[in-house]
């Protein structure tokens, strides 16, 4: 009697394990969900911040949401290509966090001076990546100074969250980009890689 | 019991099917890494373009270089300054519309039948409507969509390769196939039969400046990031033609 309890027990605990689970998988974000308020979040802060001094980044505070949405080891990793194999795992993380540091300063400079009042981020369709790991990309529309550049996110599922690995611009993916550059640079120490990273930051 | 523990054991099966516990569903964990890595390897590989040029290419792109930072960036960004943003709209619509003929016949060209008689459509209603294409009422009334078509991207779409890639003095990066596409493309240019031929240039100069003035700080975004910024004009240059021409 006391095993059939015991064993009804279990079942119930299984039981409302699955349905928490599956409750988390069907009901958690959609990639789109998961990157739009992050995208209007740094927006309204650039916005409320004004003009960005030349030279000077104020936005300290951006750094957080925008590495919240990306997942810089593995866009690191692509843009790296075959040169990520001859890290080693300290040279991988420095690597990851300059680079994310060096993305992020970009985007942030390019913006410098401009008035972003009438910068609008328009979300256009999600297209599911077949694939082992699940993948989407979140196509978007960029409107500023009566301009449209079309914004692809390339997005992976990686511990229940949608994360960034890379961002495709009018066509050009960032990570296609870096990787092209670092295929030139494979007979580099990957110290003297991660010093050149270090001296585009500072 | 039996029943019990079998019931238990089919939620298990059910959810790990389902992928809903992490630990044991494809997420993205290291394993599917590589998977994506040869991805981009075969992208790369695809668009690959050779540049035999480089001693002489790498002469032009530091030329150009210094042409866009002291020469194209202050005039543009003077230009902006001095004129109100619907005024530097107006000018770009002009020029726009003036390249009708290229778009249309490329089109043609690429059987693209539907988005020719949309270009037709547009250029007659910017032209009449919009007052000598000064406005754009066909893209913001009746949102038709210009096909941006040139003869390079007929000759991508016919499965013909870049070739080699060249960067021209001011013009800057192109391929030869590019090179071949603007050469057919200068007969379709309105712009190129007016005479005096420096009625031309002055155009074509204030076409340039004009939609450099929406797009200042692409290029230093570009050039600043770059661990090789060559390598990544180069790149960047290939990847948007190839977009374009699979559009």
């Amino acid at each position: 009697m006391i095993i059939m309890k015991k064993a009804i027990l279990l079942t119930a605990v299984v039981s409302v394990l699955v349905i928490t689970q599956t409750f988390t998988c069907f009901g958690g974000k959609t990639p789109e969900q998961a990157l739009m308020p992050k995208i209007n979040k740094v927006i309204d802060m650039l916005r409320e911040a004004g003009p960005i001094e030349k030279g000077e980044l104020k936005h300290k505070d951006i750094y957080p949401v925008v590495e919240s949405a990306f997942d810089f080891r593995i866009l690191s990793m692509l843009s790296l290509g075959t040169n990520w194999k001859r890290f080693s795992g300290n040279q991988k993380n420095e690597f990851t966090d300059l680079f994310s540091r060096l993305v992020t300063k970009i985007y942030l400079e390019k913006v410098e001076g401009q008035d972003l009042q009438d910068i609008k981020v328009e979300y256009d369709k999600t297209e599911d990546v077949e694939s082992g790991a699940n993948r989407a990309e979140v196509h978007t529309f960029v409107y500023h100074d009566s301009t449209e550049t079309p914004v692809v996110y390339r997005m992976i599922l990686k511990s229940g969250e949608w994360k960034v690995y890379d961002v495709v611009i009018e066509g050009v993916s960032m990570v296609g980009n870096y990787r092209e550059q670092y295929r030139k640079k494979m007979f580099e120490s990957p110290e003297s890689l991660i010093n050149d990273l270090r001296e585009k930051i500072e | 019991m039996i029943k019990s523990f079998r019931i238990g054991l089919y939620c298990i099966i059910v959810a790990v099917s389902l992928g809903c516990f992490p630990a044991f569903a494809q997420d993205g964990q290291d394993a599917d890494l590589s998977g994506l890595m040869e991805e981009y390897e075969t992208d790369s590989a695809h668009s690959k373009v050779p540049d035999p040029l480089y001693r002489y290419n790498k002469v032009m792109y530091h030329f150009n270089d210094r042409f866009y930072y002291w020469g194209l960036k202050p005039v543009a960004s003077g230009y902006k300054r001095a004129l109100p943003g619907d005024v530097r709209k107006c000018v770009r619509n002009f020029f726009t519309n003036a390249l009708f003929p290229v778009r249309f016949v490329n089109c043609l060209l690429q059987g693209k039948i539907k988005s020719a008689g949309e270009e037709f459509g547009i250029f007659t209603v910017n032209t009449t409507v919009g007052c000598f294409g000064l406005g754009r009422p066909a893209q913001d009334e009746f949102a038709w969509e210009i096909s941006k078509e040139d003869f390079g991207q007929t000759l991508g779409s016919y499965s013909i390769k870049q070739g080699f890639y060249i960067i021209w003095p001011v013009l800057g990066p192109s391929t030869l196939r590019d090179t071949v596409g603007r050469a057919g493309d200068y007969f379709l240019t309105p712009v190129n039969y007016l005479k005096p031929a420096r009625a031309v240039y002055g155009l074509k100069a204030l076409d340039t400046v004009n939609s450099t003035s929406f797009r200042l700080g692409d290029y230093e975004a570009v050039r600043q990031g770059a661990v090789d910024p060559y390598a990544a004009l180069k790149s960047a240059y290939i990847q948007h033609r190839a977009k374009r021409v699979n559009e």
